[in-house]
């Protein structure tokens, strides 16, 4: 059991998580100097979807979705589950890939991109088999270590800082929205987290829902200072804009090259994400099998998932449509279709249930 | 877990910190450290030359003194390749550690390159992920193989010699702004602006002199770089200059915070004085369907340099500050019309339309048909150290 505050610090480092690597400049590209209200959009429709997963939640206390899937299908629940267990992996392979890329890109070109799948599933399957409270001491412990040094050095990177890079803002106040895939990822793959609501002690629904909601500001905040630090035309161009604010960052001849503490910061958090995943991952497994072991189905996922993250894309325009076209699907059909069709005929088997006892 | 378990654990946490990467170890010995970078393109054949100044080991402060005699303290290597990228893979024909940009200090890129057109070269910059754009970029008059060639006396380092002028020139001067680096030359020209960034060239120079040459010859204005004057970028083209005195009111106009000497014509003389500028404030008003743009300057003066006339009275300094604003106004105005008549947008005009007046139509067209109007408030802040000033005969006539 982990306490509400673990789960809502979980939520939050989960959905900042790959986010601030993949899509920020895409962002910006579509959105220009407004693209920081793009997720604030995004979270709030993020705290929607969250409402429907807490009502089906609350509908089967203490079970998670894989289970309640069983519940109200029988049997046919089972493929729901392994859907789910599909999806997770497919999220998983996505965020190995990512920190992968951006470890090539930017400080160690030469290192083999398995290597790096392979040391975090290796690290992460360690933490998922200690179980849930020590993921979410994990994540309670190295939080403050994420968020100090991040906004320090964003703050010192101000030194650049120019409002006319903001201006003239609200030009189109609907462009704002043209960019819908935002909604899939990060916001609707918090899903994942849905698996851990059932160990949260209690107030989980409120810590998941701030949780999306402190996301979707830290997230929009950074834009801000990353469109007010880079200007619109290179954040939308540059491929890590974050990573570039960061490096140009010289305050005398003492502070330059700080960068390597921001690919700290940002591979623990994509760490976190892949840890939240594989526990899914994890747990549907055990839920739906009831296995008796622990580590041998652990390092199929593991062989899997390093497997799918050098295959999961070719190269950054594939990785592009990816989060940008194809996600969303997957998405919607997953956190979206599967729970409101479960909740529907979970509500109409009690209805039917309740109505011969009433007679 | 038992203490030693824990002990065990935390003495493999510790080891962690002495661990390099694998793959990606880097030792810098075997690193070649880029100080300055220069590009040149060839009109003709097309043939793309990387100049990268290297900084020997072997001069640092350690190494001063060493026996073997002065060594060179840079050392330039050049490549050639249909490509930057063709250019830059052929460097290890002849550069025998591996090429680290991550310190390299100011880029350089050819007056014909510019002229044609550095797009290329940017991107190629922006493409590299170990090249920060957060340094000066510079156009070289005259011949760039030579300006890569050329030692620099006191400052051993060239690029520390150029990068080290270029802020005493903002700070002392104005002959140089602050937002030189690439990426402002990027960022600038994609907002569809113009940009101005600094000129280097070599001096006089008598015959090919090794460093130890330069450093003992004394006059230190021959056989090395000079930083001045200002090539006009737009549209990633080098499409003019400015010369030192419109290079300081393009940066005074544009609300670079620095100092300047400046001489004005004064009581059928002239006055030099040393001005700061404090504050500029842009306003765009409408009339009749044009816009207008109000620059409002505030500027403090000192009488340090002011050799030929000293204000003794409020109401003499209440017109000396006067005719100041007056002249410094019209002579801001006169270079901005000059500027216009070329075509030249120096006061990004048209970004200022685009930011505060984002639906119109057709922004050049209102650019151009803008009526800018400059204001000038200067104030005596600073004094020299005369109450006042010797007036026996002897003076300049």
């Amino acid at each position: 059991m982990i306490s509400r505050a673990q789960f809502y610090l979980l939520t939050v480092n989960f959905t900042l998580g790959t986010t601030l690597f993949v899509t920020i400049n895409e962002i910006i590209q579509r959105g220009k100097r407004d693209a920081w209200m793009m997720p604030l959009w995004a979270g709030a429709y993020g705290m929607l979807a969250a409402l429907l997963w807490i009502l089906l939640l609350r509908s089967s206390p203490g079970k998670s979705p894989v289970q309640i899937a069983r519940e109200a299908w029988g049997p046919a629940g089972v493929i729901v589950g392994i859907l789910y267990l599909l999806w997770f992996c497919m999220i998983g392979a996505w965020a190995l890939r990512n920190v992968s890329d951006f470890m090539n890109v930017t400080i160690m070109p030469r290192t083999p991109p398995s290597m790096f799948h392979v040391m975090f599933l290796l690290v992460a399957s360690y933490t998922v088999v200690q179980g849930t409270e020590t993921i979410g001491r994990l994540n309670g412990i190295v939080t403050p270590f994420l968020v100090f040094p991040f906004w320090t050095i964003l703050m010192l990177a101000t030194v650049d800082w120019d409002w006319e890079r903001l201006l003239p803002a609200f030009q189109n106040p609907w462009e704002i929205f043209r960019f819908t895939s935002l909604m899939g990822f990060p916001f609707m793959e918090t899903f994942a987290l849905t698996m851990l609501y059932p160990k949260v002690r209690s107030g989980a629904a409120g810590a998941l829902l701030l949780g999306v909601a402190s996301a979707a500001l830290s997230i929009s905040l950074v834009m801000f200072m990353v469109i007010g630090l880079l200007g619109p035309e290179r954040a939308g161009r540059i491929l890590y804009p974050i990573y570039t604010v960061v490096q140009e960052v010289e305050l005398g001849d003492v502070i330059v090259n700080i960068h390597s503490v921001l690919i700290v910061i940002l591979i623990t958090l994509i760490f976190i994400k892949l840890l939240v995943l594989l526990y899914a991952a994890f747990e549907t497994i055990h839920q739906l099998f009831r296995p008796a072991s622990r580590w041998p189905h652990l390092v199929a996922l593991s062989i899997l998932l390093s497997a799918a993250a050098v295959v999961i894309y070719e190269n950054p325009i594939q990785n592009r449509i990816l989060s940008n076209k194809i996600t969303i699907a997957y998405d919607v059909f997953h956190t979206i279709l599967i729970p409101a069709l479960m909740l529907l005929s979970l509500r109409l088997r009690r209805a039917l249930q309740s109505r011969p006892r009433r007679r | 877990m038992s203490r030693r378990q824990r002990a065990a654990a935390a003495v493999l946490a510790l080891c962690a910190a002495l661990l390099t990467s694998c793959w990606d170890k880097v030792e810098i010995n075997e690193l070649s450290l880029v100080s300055l970078a220069g590009l040149d393109r060839d009109p003709e054949s097309g043939i793309y030359t990387v100049y990268l100044q290297v900084i020997n080991p072997a001069t640092g402060a350690s190494a001063q003194g060493a026996p073997g005699g002065e060594q060179s303290p840079v050392y330039t290597y050049t490549a050639s390749g249909k490509s930057p990228g063709e250019a830059q893979a052929s460097f290890y024909n002849v550069l025998p550690r591996r090429m680290f940009l991550h310190h390299a200090k100011a880029v350089l890129i050819s007056e014909r390159a510019a002229k044609q057109g550095m797009r290329d070269f940017l991107n190629f910059s922006e493409l590299q992920p170990d090249a920060r754009t957060s340094i000066p970029l510079l156009i070289v008059d005259g011949s760039i193989d030579e300006v890569m060639r050329t030692f620099t006396p006191l400052e051993r380092n060239p690029a520390d010699s150029i990068v080290s002028r270029l802020d005493l020139m903002y700070d002392f001067t104005l002959k140089a702004g602050r937002r030189i680096e690439l990426r402002d030359v990027i960022e600038r020209v994609e907002r569809e602006e113009m940009v101005v960034i600094p000129i280097v060239a070599a001096t006089s120079k008598t015959g090919h002199l090794n460093s130890f040459d330069v450093n003992a010859e004394i006059d230190a204005n021959r056989n090395q770089l000079r930083v001045s004057g200002g090539a006009v970028i737009e549209n990633y083209r080098m499409v003019g200059r400015l010369y030192e005195n419109d290079l300081i009111m393009y940066h005074v106009l544009i609300g670079e915070k620095g100092q300047f000497v400046r001489r004005f014509p004064f009581r059928g003389g002239h006055i030099t004085v040393i001005m700061k500028t404090k504050r500029m404030e842009r306003r765009l008003d409408w009339k009749a369907g044009k816009p207008v743009v109000r620059l409002r300057l505030r500027l403090e003066f000192s009488t340090i340099a002011m050799k030929e006339y000293f204000p003794q009275t409020l109401d003499e300094l209440k017109k000396l500050e006067q005719h100041l604003n007056r002249v410094f106004a019209e002579e801001l105005k006169t270079f901005v019309d000059k500027a216009r008549r070329k075509g030249w947008d120096l006061l990004r005009i048209r970004s200022l339309l685009h930011r505060k007046a984002p639906n119109l139509p057709d922004p050049d067209q209102a650019a151009s048909e803008a009526e800018i109007k400059i204001e000038v408030e200067t104030r005596l802040r600073g004094m020299g150290n005369l109450g006042r000033l010797y007036d026996g005969a002897g003076g300049e006539p």
